[in-house]
């Protein structure tokens, strides 16, 4: 057995909707073993709690909760929903989490409305945090946590490998990952306009990258071609052609600015000062890349 | 400490390959049933009753009729099933393992391979065979249960529907001994 040796162990599951692929050096196997499980651990309940398919999850509780009622939820799901107002307030109620209807109507979350809607939807303004992890909604509100989520879930996975003693690690989710250690991690983002083609764009050594595409998500609404993108100013579906990356100190922030700079470009850049963050933008339709803050100017690239 | 650093360049095409092995299936089998002393592999041919009774409990099609499985054992005694499959997504082919207790429940999915495709291999007949009678009916089906935050990717709805598929087989074949 080499069980006292130091190696690298990886490990891939499937949660979020997409696979979940955990890496950590610098431990003997035995503990490398229980510090991934204890990261998937906090994948699965982010995706217990914080899921917009699951009745069960505190989302659905919110949901069917009365008017006014106060509900108790998971000190995670408090602070993705605070952080959400966060990016709601700074970015002009342009990132908005209170979009689950619409994104029921469009068929990307299931039905959970009996009836046809007959009061106006809630708005951010309608989620009130109180104190004790308590979760009081105003109007009958779906909220949707997608936007912001899954970079949470990889933060913390990050958190418990950094616990569990790792010397480096990474943890990526679909596109959305982290990493600690300082060991560079090509940084590769798929074609916009033909995703089975893989970009290089960089490396990364330490921080999260979030990556924002349409291509897996585009569904037919009515006439119109849309992605699981809702703009909260006017609760309109966007269809999302290019490729959006953020590059930011924590996977949730990077995961909820490629939102941002999707729905707007101008809005979003600023916000990446804030953060201190960085994008890359892909354009299928121009053929260019992009980098912000640095280059006003798209460099053509031959994709 | 710095909690960002990084080097971007101008994207360009990544010609190699992905692939990624993750755990071989005796790794998958020891994890799952720490407390076996063996696993006894069985390859199981599926009765026509069989195969109409785990494609109406999975709502899912069966693609083959032979199954491998391993009966983990712990002294003589039945301490779970280990399935290995595999699934085929619009980019990626992965080979997964669950892992299924006498009473049924799921006690662990890992995967065991990732390989993600170029172009060319998606034209393959298998991958173009996952769509074989299906229709808009399926696909709403689909949505219902994947129990996701954001959207799915193909592959890994397919990897749900695997594991669906494999808990009724298990039913099929296990539940009445």
């Amino acid at each position: 057995m080499q069980s006292s040796q130091k190696i690298e162990v990886r490990r891939m599951r499937p949660y979020l909707g997409t696979f979940v692929d955990v890496r950590v050096s610098g431990l003997n196997e035995r503990n490398a073993v229980a510090a991934i499980e204890r990261a998937f651990d906090c994948v699965a309940t982010v995706e217990e709690k914080m899921s917009a398919h699951n009745p069960q999850s505190d989302l659905g509780r919110l949901y069917r909760a009365g008017k006014n009622e106060a509900v108790n939820v998971h000190p995670w799901t408090y602070r993705v929903i605070s952080a959400a107002k966060k990016l709601h307030r700074l970015s002009d109620g342009l990132f908005d989490i209170t979009v689950g209807d619409v994104l029921e109507e469009g068929g990307f979350l299931p039905q959970w409305r009996a009836a046809r809607r007959t009061e106006a939807a809630g708005t951010m303004a309608d989620v009130e945090l109180l104190d004790g992890n308590v979760v009081r909604l105003q109007r009958r509100v779906r909220l949707d946590l997608g936007g912001i989520a899954k970079g949470f879930a990889v933060d913390r996975a990050v958190e418990a490998l950094v616990e569990g003693d790792a010397i480096a690690g990474c943890v990526n989710a679909g596109g959305d990952l982290r990493l600690f250690g300082n060991r560079a991690e090509p940084l590769l983002l798929r074609d916009p306009v033909n995703p089975a083609r893989i970009l290089k764009a960089g490396e990364i050594h330490i921080g999260a990258a979030a990556t924002s595409a349409g291509y897996f998500h585009r569904r037919r609404k009515n006439s119109a071609i849309v992605t699981p993108l809702v703009d909260g100013r006017n609760r309109s579906m966007l269809n999302l052609c290019d490729s959006i990356t953020v590059l930011a100190s924590t996977c949730m922030w990077a995961d909820g600015l490629t939102k941002v700079l999707a729905i707007d470009l101008q809005r979003g850049a600023v916000l990446l000062d804030r953060f201190h963050a960085k994008a890359v933008l892909l354009s299928g339709s121009r053929k260019t890349c992009r980098l912000l803050p640095e280059a006003n100017e798209g460099i053509r690239i031959g994709i | 400490m710095k909690l960002l650093r990084y080097s971007l360049c101008v994207p360009a095409l990544v010609a190699t390959a992905h692939a990624t092995q993750f755990m071989s299936a005796e790794q998958a089998q020891r994890g799952f049933f720490p407390a076996a002393d063996s696993f006894l592999e069985k390859k199981l041919d599926l009765s026509t009753d069989q195969l109409a009774q785990i494609e109406a409990r999975s709502r899912t099609r069966m693609r083959l009729k032979r199954f491998r499985l391993w009966e983990a054992l712990a002294h003589g005694q039945r301490v779970g099933v280990v399935i290995v499959d595999e699934v085929y997504g619009k980019h990626e082919f992965i080979t997964y393992a669950v892992g299924i207790d006498p009473a049924g429940k799921i006690v662990g999915i890992e995967i065991l391979d990732y390989r993600e495709s170029y172009g060319g291999e998606v034209r393959n007949a298998q991958w173009r065979a996952q769509f074989v009678g299906k229709n808009a009916q399926d696909r709403l089906e689909l949505d219902k249960d994947i129990r996701n935050i954001s959207g799915a990717t193909l592959s890994c709805q397919h990897v749900t529907e695997g594991v669906r598929r494999n808990l009724a087989l298990f039913h099929a074949v296990f539940a009445k001994n």
